[in-house]
């Protein structure tokens, strides 16, 4: 088994050091001599590590000062009285000296020496800070969280000077690491949600993770869940927000986003600007966009089941117009609104992948070119497209990208349930969810808190938004070792 | 494996006494007690009020008296290991019945109204699965959903409010016929009032156990409320000859509106009393589920499964209504009268053997 120690042959190390990280022709091994004789090795990683920098605060002194150095006391004075490196650390440990070059880090090993100094000398050039384009604010911050894991949390510390802000490392992946940041305002937050994020980040089984959406996945228990139970921003003002609620955020190294943990139903609802208007003006807005979940979940199924089973319960002036726009319609109506709802999804995700201008283009076009001809052609009603159009936008209105992305998919299993079991199947569906939503819980928080369990002071930041000065403290549903809420 | 977890608030206790008892009774409560009480139906529905009362008050009382311990218990502590068997199979009898007569009489209310293209036993067993579903994480799920069920009580109590004005006080007049006539009509509230039982099974689990008398009675009153008012305004909206001859008067109230976008409240109240009955049945499936479970020591899950399956056939027998009718006529003045001279029994019996102090389980 090769040894996991430095040993006294610099040639040897070189080597154990070799077969533990990827030599590729960016795996610098520079030798340098000091003390006349003694070879001196600077090993990094090209591109990981800046080379500017390790040429400037290492080999640069190591040539300069390289004779002046104590023969007894070689590292110790590399340490002291040679390297410019303002972050620098001595180790004898190979996985750790191999797990540090691969994060830019340069290390200097010298011959018969057991231990060698590792110099931070990571490139900082990553993405510059700029405004988020999937969570844009009309008056929130201009920035958002760029890929680089100290920097993001430099963003976070510049905003909460707080001594109790606590940033713990992990490190999770089975086939290679990854780096994942932990982040809580300690005193604010709840112990027992602490622990439980802990627990579900310590014992974390993966492969690797990638992203945020990677690691939300396997820290829920319920492969098969479709509500999140994580909240994902790019936002340094919704994370300071969060902490000061008593959340944690989770940073992973090269992600932009920083997942929120926990999070409850109603939170996704939520838009951040609900704090920046006037009261009334962001409650208008917290009941339009109620108003607007609710017709993305039910207004196509209702539609299709007093079409096709309880005509009779539309009022008869609404029943003629239904009536003489649908004259001639070959299609049965649920596959009318199937194939109107997803074609407009289909015009959805093309519009995604697709570059900014010709997404907007294809969205706009399709959708009117589609809905126009589909209707000219007689194959979809005017009401039902309507119907189906007014569902589209409403979707619009979440905040939550994830979010929203579950409620546009609940609207196609209640069709079905409708088209089956007609208005029986509504109820059966609504109160499946309603079930399954109030079983749920997002690291010991119920998810469907405040309403349940019922914290009525927490209920002022819910359906609604009370003044600020109500709602600014820490949410009673968010502390359960406070009162034992079930 | 399923993780059980059954411990509730002072609150969820509320709801789940509140929400038990709102089944079917609801839409032909009116019917009943406009027989025998006439237009003072509505003050027999009040009186009957005393039953859902008494029980959540002795309830509370006994398990005082007893620390809390689990219903088997209390049971073995008062009458001793075989009669204590005895009851709790007999209030396994009674959440079985409960359960199958309720999904019986939604099935047939539901397939009368909106769903007539559906058959009864498909309603009967979709909805028993989405009992088992709700039950099958234990009582601390049936709790939370009481809770939010009990928002939605708030709607169905909204809904007759709208027919305020639309009746005749004529109807309601005068307030009292005969005493003896109200009195007459109370039994016939019994079984609007039956479920409330299930005060006796989830005590145990309530975390802040100081708050359950007061807890057991204003939910027991807001039902009460509820029931009286919708009986009043249906007496009021329909007087009480045709109250009495409807089967569903509730019903036939509230498909008496027109609405901009639909032809009337039916929809609508079916929907929000629909996730009631829902509730309902998961409250009486964790009754049974929860008895067989302590007498055969067979975990929750399975006893909810075994007796799901046993409801489904049971209550496709109660198909058509008058089937059901029959049945309820018969057999709940049985049990009301054995549940409480069990429970008048046990309290009084509770302040004897309160002395040692028994360990909660």
């Amino acid at each position: 088994m090769p040894s996991e120690r430095l040993i006294n042959d610099v040639y040897a190390n070189i080597d154990l050091i070799s077969s533990n990280v990827p030599s590729n022709m960016n795996f610098i091994k520079r030798e340098v001599t000091i003390l006349g004789s003694i070879p001196c090795f600077v090993l990094f990683i090209s591109g990981i590590a800046d080379k500017g920098i390790v040429e400037e605060i290492v080999i640069k002194p190591l040539m300069q000062k390289g004779s002046k150095i104590n023969n007894q006391n070689i590292i110790d004075d590399l340490v002291k009285k040679c390297i410019l490196a303002s972050d620098l650390t001595v180790s004898d440990s190979i996985p750790e000296i191999c797990y540090e070059l691969l994060n830019g880090k340069c290390v200097v090993l010298v011959e018969n020496i057991k231990s060698a100094v590792i110099c931070n000398t990571a490139s900082e050039k990553y993405r510059s800070i700029q405004e988020s384009t999937t969570e844009k604010s009309v008056y929130g911050l201009r920035e958002s969280f760029t890929e680089n894991l100290n920097l993001n949390i430099t963003m976070l510390q510049r905003k909460v000077k707080n001594p109790n802000l606590k940033v713990e490392k992990y490190m999770i992946g089975d086939k290679f690491k990854t780096e994942v940041a932990l982040t809580y305002i300690d005193g604010i937050i709840d112990p027992l949600v602490l622990t439980n994020i802990k627990s579900r980040l310590a014992g974390l089984k993966a492969p690797a993770i990638i992203t945020g959406g990677i690691l939300e996945q396997f820290i829920d228990n319920r492969p098969y869940n479709l509500f999140p139970i994580t909240k994902s921003t790019e936002r340094p003002d919704k994370v300071v927000f969060d902490l000061l609620e008593g959340k944690a955020a989770i940073f992973i190294s090269e992600s932009s986003t920083a997942l929120i943990a926990p999070a409850t139903f109603f939170e996704f609802f939520q838009g951040f600007e609900d704090y920046s208007e006037r009261t009334i003006l962001a409650n208008f807005s917290r009941l339009m966009r109620f108003i607007a979940i609710l017709t993305v979940m039910i207004l196509e199924p209702i539609y299709l089941v007093l079409l096709i089973y309880n005509p009779e319960l539309f009022p008869y002036k609404l029943m003629s117009l239904i009536i003489s726009s649908r004259q001639n319609i070959p299609l049965p109506p649920l596959l009318e609104i199937l194939a109107m709802g997803v074609a407009i999804e289909i015009l959805r995700e093309g519009g995604l992948r697709l570059p900014n201008p010709i997404g907007t283009t294809l969205a706009i076009v399709g959708g009117i070119v589609i809905g126009e001809s589909a209707t000219r052609a007689g194959l979809v009603s005017y009401v039902t497209l309507f119907i189906v159009a007014i569902t589209v936008i409403c979707t619009f209105i979440i905040p939550s990208y994830q979010m929203a992305l579950t409620i546009r998919f609940i609207r196609f299993p209640m069709l079905i349930l409708g088209q089956m079991f007609g208005f029986y199947g509504l109820l059966v569906g609504f109160y499946f969810l309603l079930v399954h939503l109030t079983k749920m819980e997002s690291f010991g928080i119920a998810y469907f808190s405040p309403i349940v369990p019922s914290r009525f002071t927490d209920l002022l930041d819910s359906f609604i938004r009370a003044p600020l000065k109500n709602i600014l403290i820490e949410p009673k549903s968010l502390h359960p070792s406070r009162k034992s809420p079930k | 494996m399923f993780k059980n977890n059954n411990q509730i608030t002072k609150n969820q206790y509320m709801f789940i006494v509140q929400n038990s008892m709102i089944g079917v009774g609801i839409l032909s409560l009116a019917s009943g007690v406009c027989k025998d009480a006439q237009q003072s139906g509505w003050i027999s529905v009040l009186i009957g009020g005393i039953y859902p009362l008494y029980l959540t008050i002795a309830a509370s009382i006994i398990y005082k008296n007893l620390y809390f311990n689990e219903f088997l218990e209390i049971n073995r502590r008062i009458y001793g290991k075989f009669l204590s068997y005895i009851f709790v199979i007999f209030f396994l009898v009674n959440f079985i019945l409960f359960e199958t007569f309720v999904l019986s009489g939604f099935a047939n209310v539901l397939v009368f109204s909106t769903v007539k293209f559906l058959s009864p036993l498909t309603v009967i067993i979709l909805t028993i699965v989405l009992s088992y579903f709700t039950v099958n994480q234990g009582l601390t799920t049936v709790g939370r959903l009481a809770e939010l069920m009990f928002y939605l009580t708030i709607f169905i109590l909204i809904i007759p409010l709208y027919f305020i004005n639309k009746g005749d006080t004529t109807n309601i007049l005068p307030l009292f016929s005969s005493f003896n006539s109200i009195l007459k009509a109370v039994p016939s509230t019994f079984f609007s009032y039956s479920g409330v039982e299930i005060c006796f099974l989830v005590i145990p689990f309530v975390t802040d156990t100081k708050k359950v008398l007061s807890s057991g009675i204003i939910g027991s009153i807001f039902t009460i409320a509820l029931y009286t008012i919708t009986v009043l305004f249906t007496i009021n909206y329909c007087g009480w000859r045709l109250t009495s001859k409807l089967h569903y008067p509730l019903l036939y109230l509230v498909s008496g509106a027109e609405l901009s976008v639909l032809s009337n409240f039916e929809p609508l109240f079916l929907f929000l009393w629909g996730n009631k009955i829902f509730q309902t049945l998961a409250v009486g499936n964790f009754g049974m589920s929860y008895t067989m479970s302590q007498i055969t020591k067979i975990p929750l899950q399975r006893c909810s499964l075994y007796l799901s399956l046993l409801v489904i056939f049971i209550s496709t027998m109660l198909v058509p209504e008058y089937n059901r009718s029959n049945i309820i006529d018969k057999a709940m003045p049985v049990l009301v009268v054995i549940i409480l001279i069990w429970t008048t029994i046990t309290l009084f019996l509770s302040f004897f053997k309160r002395g040692a102090k028994v360990e909660k389980n």
